[in-house]
């Protein structure tokens, strides 16, 4: 539909039809931006018309929207950035940017700072798009006092601020069938072309695993946890389809079963490090780990323990130096395993 | 049920902003009384939140439980919720003098501000249960809603100790199951009603790799579950944050 556009051009009415857009749309050039970004030769091959004709009617395109800044909106749309600095190099670095229709799972374990990453990735993007972000919060845990910290921290002026937290809509989530409910709800005001569902491009979910968690036990549970993982799933996938990146809260835990109690030392050649690294596992199981684009777990680098007292627990003052490791367990679009440090500030994660 | 959950989803998708939260929220909350603490929770205990408070024995987190107890019932024209409070006592612990000692150390304190506030009526204002096991105490959860239904000023419910009457189960997987169980209505209920709850923890060992760690029982999915985490040494120092690791400790 968008693609029509080229038709407005004088050169594009004057060479094209109808039958060359669909072409395009089957060679994977569905809208303005992906013809825009598209090879001349390869658009040269494709609708048998001349090099220059090419050029010509991109540049015209390129007029046609300099006024009502399409193009300019498109070019935001489709590259979202996390505008943290040493993540999006790593990003670039794995070829995955945070871009529209994106999933990305973020896990960790309980207290590394998930909520502080996608709070800030929420601020990032509202900040520098026009959008909105729908926040779906399973543990009624949102706490506007941080955004807000992280505001001023920034130093913006009230109207800023205010703007902001506008555009960060919160929606509460107790249960995995409410959430199914949600996305279905947002798919639909989406299809209905509300104005609200098509502003949000970013849905952050915190935390996914909060919302399964009375789903267990018996088989039958076990059955209905997997029916609506997969639900949740496809509406995801769908809801990425049209255009809306996801970022997921997971939670990963050190040994799901292990008992407290249980005193035996684990005998293995392997130093603490690895040994940790293995134990520590996103959860709800294999099927959601090949759901999303891109997972990352957050980690506590390892630091040197300080050992206990007496009290059980020292204080120290450099209890937490804030520093974080984001390390890249799976993506699909390259290679994983990297990692780099952020560092959790006042304004957030930097 | 069901059909209206759903529809008033639909109103409410993209109605809620973080503005709108901060706007209409600024006061449900319940001072610890502690200067620093209520500084860094952003006023005090938030309501519809599940707060636990951990330490080993002796460390003040029953002294917490009592003392927000009491300021929940601080009235409104001193700025606090003039609500009231359920108390779960698990291991029969309960000291009426201790708590009669604290009430009346806060109608000294709010003597100017409001003079009715009395440590009488304070003690009448709390609600008390004693659940000696696992199952008691499950049965006491369930059955709050009726409680919150007749004392609809109920603003905060305390379970003291969480840990303790958990952890008398032999079973690891009944207790497991038992903690999430609790959880879920917890969860439920405070999304019902705007009630507090604050549960005591008590700290265990745990053998991660080869080196053992201190670090608070019932369990890592618990943690993930809970929201806010205030932890209590023998120094009588705080600190916020669900991992000692990475908690931040709170200065007067």
């Amino acid at each position: 539909m968008d693609l029509k556009k080229i038709l407005q051009t004088s050169t594009g009415k004057e060479l094209l039809s109808e039958y060359q857009l669909n072409l395009l749309t089957k060679n994977h050039i569905e809208t303005m931006l992906d013809f825009h970004n598209a090879e001349d030769q390869q658009l040269h091959k494709l609708l048998a018309i001349k090099l220059e004709s090419v050029v010509k009617i991109k540049n015209e395109l390129a007029l046609l929207h300099r006024d009502s800044e399409t193009i300019v909106e498109t070019v935001y749309e489709s590259d979202f950035e996390t505008g943290i600095e040493e993540l999006d190099k790593l990003l670039n670095a794995i070829g995955q940017p945070f871009r529209r229709g994106r999933v990305w799972e973020l896990c960790g374990e309980t207290g590394a700072g998930k909520t502080q990453l996608l709070y800030t990735l929420a601020l990032n993007f509202v900040w520098k798009h026009k959008r909105q972000v729908l926040f779906i919060d399973s543990k009624q845990d949102f706490s506007t006092k941080r955004i807000q910290d992280m505001l001023l921290e920034r130093k913006v002026d009230q109207e800023t601020s205010e703007k902001a937290m506008a555009d960060i809509q919160v929606v509460e989530v107790l249960t995995a069938k409410k959430l199914i409910e949600v996305l279905k709800e947002f798919d639909r005001q989406m299809a209905d072309g509300v104005q609200a569902a098509l502003q949000t491009r970013v849905v952050v979910v915190d935390s996914l695993a909060a919302c399964f968690v009375d789903l267990r036990g018996s088989s039958d549970m076990r059955m209905m946890r997997d029916c609506m993982l997969t639900e949740v799933a496809c509406r995801v996938r769908k809801l990425a389809v049209r255009g809306v990146a996801f970022v997921i809260g997971n939670v990963s835990f050190a040994d799901q079963d292990a008992d407290p109690s249980d005193d035996d030392g684990v005998e293995d050649g392997n130093s603490d490090e690895q040994s940790t690294r293995q134990q520590i596992e996103p959860t709800l199981g294999a099927y959601w780990s090949s759901v999303c684009t891109l997972r990352l777990s957050l980690e506590i680098p390892e630091i040197t323990d300080c050992g206990d007292s007496d009290d059980g627990i020292v204080y120290n003052e450099s209890q937490d130096d804030g520093l974080r490791m984001v390390n890249v367990l799976t993506n699909s679009y390259g290679p994983d395993g990297d990692t780099c440090l952020l560092q959790i500030t006042d304004a957030g994660m930097v | 049920m069901e059909n209206a959950s759903s529809s008033s989803n639909k109103l409410n998708l993209f109605n809620n902003s973080c503005l709108d939260i901060l706007q209409r929220d600024s006061q449900s909350r319940i001072t610890t009384g502690h200067k620093g603490l209520d500084r860094h929770l952003g006023g005090g205990i938030a309501l519809r939140q599940i707060t636990e408070l951990v330490g080993n024995s002796g460390t003040g987190k029953t002294k917490m439980c009592l003392q927000l107890c009491l300021n929940v019932q601080i009235p409104k024209s001193a700025g606090g919720l003039e609500g009231a409070a359920l108390f779960i006592d698990t291991r029969r612990d309960f000291h009426p003098d201790r708590l009669q000692e604290l009430a009346k150390d806060l109608e000294r304190q709010y003597k100017h501000k409001a003079p009715d506030f009395q440590a009488s009526k304070m003690l009448q204002n709390i609600h008390y249960v004693s659940c000696p096991d696992a199952v008691q105490l499950m049965a006491t959860v369930l059955s709050s809603q009726r409680h919150l239904i007749a004392h609809p000023n109920i603003k905060v419910i305390v379970i003291d100790s969480l840990a303790f009457s958990l952890r008398m189960l032999e079973d690891g997987a009944q207790r497991f199951e038992l903690l999430l169980e609790l959880l879920q209505s917890m969860r439920r209920l405070q999304r019902e009603h705007p009630v507090a709850w604050v549960v005591t923890n008590v700290l265990t060992h745990r053998c991660i790799g080869r080196q053992f760690h201190v670090v608070p029982a019932l369990g890592d999915l618990y943690s993930h579950l809970i929201n806010e985490r205030i932890w209590f040494s023998r120094s009588g120092q705080c600190s916020l944050g669900k991992l000692w690791k990475t908690s931040r400790l709170v200065k007067d």
